[in-house]
This record gives C-alpha cells, sequence and structure tokens, in this order.
C-alpha cells in the first residue's frame, strides 16, 4: 500500500510540511486545525501519517539509542540497580510510577518497572560498561573510525604497506599478528590474503592487493582489491562501500572485486545483496537487488550496472570461507576420563528427548533443559553439540533441578568446550540460587563469560580483550565478587576448553588445559545453598535478557564438587585428541 | 464512531492481582515487554507532541494489569491492548479539556481505528529502513546524527552549523521525504519480486 495514494500531492506535500514542523519545532495553533482538517479527509492521510510518525519515532529508536542496560549485568558487576539507561528523545522507555509498582511487586515485573534516567553522550554506565556509548559511535548509521572494531583472526603471508605509504598517523607494521584489532584508519594489504572477524558475526576474507578502511563496526571501505564476505542474520545490513558504489548485505555470502579504475563487481553466493551505484555526493543514483548466483559489474564512469556471467570466470573472484565451523572430535578416553572424575553432572549433547532434556550422562539426576532456541547439531560423524544460533535473541539451557552443597569448602568446578560464534561479550554459564531465580538482583554465585567487544567496543573493564572471566559471589547476590580475568585467551570461532576451579576462595581459570589466572577471594564464605547451572546467558529462563547472550557452540559441560587439579584439566586436552599427534581441533 | 470498551468496573479493577493470577504475570510481562514499542507509539500517535505521553503510558500499563485476567491469550495482544491506550488518551483528553490539544476526538478515534491495520506495513517498512539509511549521502547521515543522536534542537544545530534555521528545517525535511520515497520503493521492489 502506499499510503500517499489516495490524497491530493498537494495535500500530500503540505501534510508532509506540517508532519515535519511537528516533529521539529512543535505546530502553531492555525498548523493544528490545518493537520486536523487534512487527517479527517481520508483514511489515506492517516495512513500517511502514522508511517511518517513512525519513521520519525525510528529515527529516534536508533539514532538516539534505545537499548537501556541489562540491570541484571549491572547488579552482576556491582554497579547501582538503577544505572542510568540509554537516552531517549521521545521514545523512551517506561518510567512507571510507584503505583504501578507496588502493583506489580507481587509478580516478575521488577527491572522492568524501574525509571530509567536518560544519559549523556559518551558517559560509561557505572557497572555496565556495556551500556558505554560515546557520541562518534553510531551503531545505527555507522560511526567514524574507532579502532577495535574488526579483529584479525587469519593472515596468510600478508604483507602490509610500510608506514610511508599510508596515511595512517600509526601504521600497521608488517605482521600484524592475528588475535589483534585492526587499528583505525586506511589500511594497505601489499600481499597475501587476511581474514576478519566482526562482533556482530560478519566474516570478511580479504586478498591483496587490498585498500581498505574499517569505517564501523557494519561498515567496510575497499577502494581496491579482493573481498570475500560470510555474513550471518546478525549482521544483516553491513555495508560494503566503495569510491562510488555500495553493497548492503541482506544476510548473505558474497564476493565483491574493486578494481583500480574505480569499477567494481559483486557475486552473490547465496542469499542477496543490494548494490548501488553513488554519485559524487554519495547519494545512490541506481540500485539493484542481486540475488543468489547472479553478479553484476558497477561502472561509476558511465553511471551503469550491468548483470554478468559469472560463472564464465569464477576464478577472479575470492570465495568466501565455508559455512561450517571446526569439528570438535571427542575421544572415548576424554569421556571415560570425565566420567571417572565422579562429576555431578555430565552432559554431552548427543540426544533430546521429547521434553527437550538432555540427559545427565552419570546420574538420573540434574538433566539439562533446553529452551526452544538451542539445538543439537553435528560436529563430526560422532559428535554433536549444542547451538545457540546466532539468529535467536534468546537461547538457554537450564538444569531440571539445583546442586545442592556446591559451594562449601572441598570447592566446585565446572569445565566444558565452546565455540564462540561471534567477537561478542558473552555469557557461557552461571551458578544461580534456586530459591531467588526470579530476584531482580541475580544472586549469582559464580559467571564464565567470555570478554569480547561490546556492541562493537571495548568492554570497559581492565583487561586485554577475549579474555575469559571468572567472576565469583559469596555470598552469592553481594557486593561485587572477585573475577579471576584471564590474559587473552581465546579466539572468536574457535573450539576452546574452558575449565574454572573455585575452593576455599582461590579461583582459577584454565584455557585449553593451561592455567590462565588465579585470583584469591581472601574471605570466602561457603553455604548450604541450591544453584541451578545456566547455559548461554545471566539470565534464567522466562526472563529478558538482552545482553551477553551467548552465541556459538557448547559441548561435553561436566560440572563436580570439588576442585579439579591443574594435572587433571591438562590431561583432559590431551585426552580428547582421537589418536595421538592430532589436533582436538581441527580448524579450516 | 463507538468508544472503546474501558476497563468496565473501576472499583474491581483496583484491586490488585490475586495469587491465581501469578501464573498470568509472566505472560503479562512478556506481552508487554514485546509490545511496548508498539503500544508507546500508538500512543504518541493519538496525541503526538505532547509530553504526557509517558504518563498515558503507565496508566494504560496499570489498566492491561487490571484487566490481564480477561485477556484471551488466542487474540493478538496488542489490538487489545490498543483499546486501553485509546481510552486513556480520551481520559487524558477529558481532564485537560479542550485548550492545547492536537487532536479532536473524532480524529482521536478515526487514527486509532487505523493502527492495527497498518502494523504490518509499519514492520515492513522499518525492514527497508536499514537499506535506506545505508544509502544516505554523507552530509544527510551527519545531520540525520546531529538531529537524533545528539539530541539537538534545530534552533541549535543551525546556530552550531551556522546556517539559518528555515534551511535546517528544509533540509530534515528533504531528508525524511527521500526516506520514504526509498522506503516505498523498496518495499514495492520486494513485492514485485515475490509475486
Amino acid at each position: 500500500m502506499n499510503p500517499n495514494t489516495s490524497t491530493q500531492p498537494a495535500d500530500q506535500r503540505e501534510l508532509t510540511g506540517l508532519l515535519n514542523r511537528l516533529f521539529d519545532r512543535g505546530l502553531e495553533p492555525a498548523e493544528e486545525q490545518r493537520l486536523n482538517a487534512l487527517l479527517e479527509q481520508s483514511g489515506a492521510a492517516r495512513r500517511a501519517y502514522l508511517c511518517h510518525l513512525d519513521l520519525h519515532l525510528e529515527l529516534e529508536r536508533r539514532l538516539g539509542g534505545f537499548g537501556a542496560p541489562d540491570r541484571a549485568a549491572a547488579v552482576l558487576d556491582g554497579g547501582a540497580a538503577d544505572s542510568p539507561g540509554a537516552r531517549h528523545l521521545i521514545a523512551r522507555p517506561l518510567a512507571f510510577g510507584s503505583a504501578v509498582l507496588a502493583l506489580a511487586a507481587s509478580i516478575v515485573l521488577g527491572l522492568w518497572l524501574l525509571p530509567r534516567a536518560p544519559v549523556e553522550p559518551g558517559t560509561t554506565v557505572a557497572g555496565d560498561p556495556t551500556a558505554t556509548r560515546t557520541a562518534d559511535t553510531d551503531p545505527a548509521m555507522g560511526a567514524t573510525t574507532p579502532a577495535n572494531l574488526a579483529l584479525l583472526v587469519g593472515s596468510r603471508q600478508a604483507v602490509w604497506a610500510a608506514p610511508d605509504r599510508t596515511d595512517r598517523a600509526d601504521p600497521v607494521a608488517p605482521g600484524l599478528p592475528t588475535g589483534d584489532y585492526l587499528p583505525a584508519g586506511r589500511l594497505e594489504l601489499e600481499a597475501g590474503e587476511i581474514d576478519l572477524s566482526f562482533a556482530n558475526g560478519a566474516e570478511i576474507t580479504l586478498h591483496a592487493p587490498a585498500s581498505f578502511e574499517v569505517l564501523a563496526a557494519d561498515e567496510l571501505q575497499l577502494d581496491r582489491g579482493r573481498l570475500a564476505a560470510r555474513m550471518p542474520d546478525s549482521a544483516v545490513g553491513f555495508i560494503i562501500r566503495t569510491p562510488q558504489s555500495a553493497i548492503v548485505d541482506l544476510g548473505t555470502e558474497f564476493s565483491m572485486n574493486v578494481h583500480e579504475d574505480g569499477d567494481s563487481e559483486v557475486l552473490v553466493h547465496d542469499g542477496k545483496v543490494v548494490a548501488s551505484l553513488l554519485s559524487d555526493s554519495g547519494s545512490t543514483l541506481r540500485d539493484y537487488t542481486v540475488q543468489r548466483g547472479q553478479a553484476v559489474s558497477i561502472h561509476p564512469g558511465r553511471s551503469a550496472m550491468d548483470a554478468i556471467d559469472a560463472a564464465a570466470d569464477l576464478e577472479r573472484f575470492l570465495l568466501p570461507p565455508s559455512m561450517r565451523p571446526p569439528p570438535l572430535a571427542i575421544s572415548e578416553a576424554y569421556v571415560d576420563a570425565v566420567t571417572s572424575a565422579e562429576p555431578l553432572a555430565y552432559w554431552r549433547f548427543e540426544s533430546v528427548d521429547a521434553d527437550r532434556r538432555v540427559r545427565n550422562q552419570v546420574t538420573d539426576r540434574w538433566h539439562l533443559q533446553l529452551d526452544d532456541h538451542v539445538r543439537l547439531e553435528p560436529s563430526t560423524d560422532d559428535n554433536l553439540v549444542a547451538l545457540f544460533p546466532a539468529e535467536a535473541d534468546s537461547a538457554v539451557a537450564m538444569t531440571t533441578e539445583p546442586f545442592a552443597g556446591l559451594n562449601r569448602e572441598q570447592g566446585y568446578s565446572i569445565e566444558l568446550w565452546v565455540h564462540p560464534g561471534n567477537a561478542s561479550w558473552s555469557t557461557v554459564a552461571g551458578l544461580l540460587d534456586d530459591q531467588r531465580m526470579d530476584a531482580s538482583q541475580l544472586p549469582y554465585l559464580s559467571v564464565i563469560e567470555l570478554m569480547g567487544l561490546s556492541q562493537g567496543r571495548r568492554s570497559g573493564l581492565m583487561h586485554d580483550d577475549f579474555a575469559v572471566r571468572f567472576l565469583h559471589r559469596s555470598p552469592p547476590g553481594a557486593g561485587a565478587g572477585f573475577n579471576a580475568i584471564t590474559a587473552t585467551a581465546y579466539r572468536p570461532s574457535q573450539w576452546h576448553h574452558l575449565a574454572v576451579v573455585a575452593q576455599a576462595g582461590q579461583l582459577s581459570v584454565y584455557v585449553d588445559g593451561r592455567l590462565m589466572q588465579t585470583t584469591r577471594d581472601p574471605q570466602p564464605v561457603f553455604d548450604e545453598i541450591d544453584y541451578h547451572l545456566v547455559l548461554g546467558r545471566l539470565r534464567p529462563p522466562g526472563h529478558r535478557d538482552d545482553q551477553r547472550q551467548f552465541r556459538g557452540r557448547i559441548d561435553e559441560v561436566a560440572v563436580y564438587p570439588r576442585a579439579l587439579s591443574a594435572a587433571e584439566i591438562a590431561d583432559r586436552v590431551h585426552l580428547a585428541t582421537k589418536r595421538p599427534g592430532l589436533p582436538v581441533v581441527v580448524t579450516r | 464512531m463507538t468508544d472503546p470498551t474501558p476497563p468496565s468496573d473501576e472499583s474491581a479493577s483496583a484491586d490488585p492481582p490475586t495469587a491465581s493470577q501469578a501464573v498470568d504475570g509472566e505472560l503479562f510481562v512478556r506481552l508487554l515487554t514485546r509490545h511496548e514499542n508498539d503500544l508507546y507509539r500508538s500512543i504518541v500517535a493519538l496525541m503526538p507532541g505532547r509530553p504526557e505521553v509517558d504518563d498515558v503510558m503507565q496508566e494504560t500499563a496499570a489498566s492491561l494489569w487490571k484487566k490481564f485476567a480477561d485477556y484471551d491469550a488466542s487474540q493478538p495482544f496488542l489490538p487489545w491492548a490498543r483499546r486501553f491506550a485509546l481510552f486513556e488518551v480520551l481520559k487524558w483528553r477529558q481532564r485537560l479539556g479542550r485548550s492545547k490539544l492536537i487532536f479532536n476526538d473524532d480524529l482521536i478515534h478515526q487514527v486509532a481505528a487505523e493502527q492495527d491495520a497498518v502494523q504490518p506495513e509499519l514492520e515492513q517498512r522499518r525492514k527497508a529502513l536499514d537499506i535506506c539509511l545505508a544509502k544516505l549521502g554523507r552530509r544527510d547521515r551527519q545531520l540525520l546524527r546531529q538531529r537524533y543522536q545528539d539530541g539537538l534542537t534545530v534552533m541549535d544545530l543551525a546556530q552550531s552549523e551556522g546556517i539559518k534555521p528555515h534551511k535546517l528545517y528544509y533540509a530534515l525535511e528533504k531528508i525524511r521525504r527521500n526516506l520514504l520515497a526509498c522506503i516505498e520503493t523498496t518495499i514495492n521492489s520486494a513485492r514485485l519480486r515475490e509475486s
């Protein structure tokens, strides 16, 4: 439906003008009367009004910031329960009064009803670094060029331009190590090939010679070179800009070549993109939706876009990396070792019953309840893993009954395999007080987090990015607790073995069998509380949790009522190898 | 034009939720959380430019909770909730009298009557906006960012940019017109491809 089709063009223009004045400065009395008259004339005018108003509100939501901070996260980090949220203009979140608050107190409205005060741009929200927003950050439209937007996850014979050949103040030295962020500014790749990973899950491979710049968490400028991109649903809207064209991803895999003369071509392998030819001022002259199997060439010099037959010369395109994640092969020896270590629970995720429960391998208690979004996925011919999909807003698994007496002097341990599907900060697992599951201040005993990027930026805590965090809080829900945070320890899109151990106040984190960090709580408090294990996010099922949702894969989760030793953990990783000499993780 | 069905029994509606409603509490929160954005926009549409929108939203949420036992879970939540929003807007209007109002009673009813029908299109349009924002030129992007992200009024913005306010009004209007046109084109193109 075109909401304007049933009104006269002059009325349309007048209506649009009045609405713009309404949004930008308010209306004079005479203008209000005229708006009333126009809207009373026809349903089409009223629909046009609703569409126009919604555009205005949507712009405010996207550009003014809408996501309130996760109060659970703030509480978890020791922040104030009334931490300020993102700022709002018209589309403010709800700020309910005490009467409603009291009314709702008997149910689970808790966090949702609390007033959320505005925060100025550039303010770091106390206790919730995920809510950090600066004036130069613009997730809806792209940002200026901060660093830490894209992670270099692969490098094959890459040679970067010498510093004096770039226009950057702090150019990349040859041999930029994988695992580091790309710095801000234009970069020149003279030889080889690199792989980039973005916080939204986008993966891009670039082949030299290439000149490019990461403009924002979802935007890359490619002035020259060959590129292959794999964009999950979470990266829909990602933009590849060239000097006079742009590709907007709609959830796809595609390849793109940008030539020295400014011509470019794009081939879509799966999904679709919108290819646009831009004018000198950057506005769109022509655009074309390129579907799976189609290719177009874009010629700014003659303002033309042509369909081309890419199949005749596929080799000129760089092909995207395989969609399939690296397989995780688990040997029988590994399974035997875990079982003989007498865990309380060991979930292998090899099957799920009709009630969506994954059975505990070692006893008929403490099964794992999956929600509707978590599913099992084959990793190898004989190993299934739990997938927390990238497209799910919420995916969580929780024990069917709590563990008793876990937080005692003898300690406890949790180990698992994890494959982070993106570079975002996310919660892998937590232990939650069974009696206070609905509490607004989540009473976590401990949380295991992957400290990647938070909304495309660094998390704000003083640690290296891609650290693993083991937060322990005793008694649960009180104070900020103690952190054991590793140095940079994991890579997105690779399998890692994680183990955390808490014993008599000592907190230890192991990554891939190696002790990475130890911290001591000088005054540990033990308790007789029963704890549920929650996988995939901070909050249990049935509760809103928009941030720190884990997206990726988890397997072989085990919970022990004692401290595992360093030797046990190291042996475990060694035993996971199916055959001697082979790595457990086969990376692509 | 008929009035919406208001909460029928004010004395009963003031009762707090009972223990038997506890199970529905989570459903209520889930539904209201899911639809709060659209419900809020529905209220803005009935009283544009009014600062009391938050108050009316608050009253609406309270009414919804009081009457949640009457909600038929087999029916969509948003249209049901909008009836209460309309009722609360009309109550607000009565309290305020007839001064300083943009919409009269009839028009409020007329706009409210369109809201459910236009909802699917609004959702399509929001998706198309992704593409259209990306197509904007650098200057237009910067202007929108200053207007919405930095929260500057047009007067402030004009002063900081050193241009006359009416030129800025026109520039913003032109950007929104272009976005509206782009959204139309994008949706129509998608329909053509699907047909």
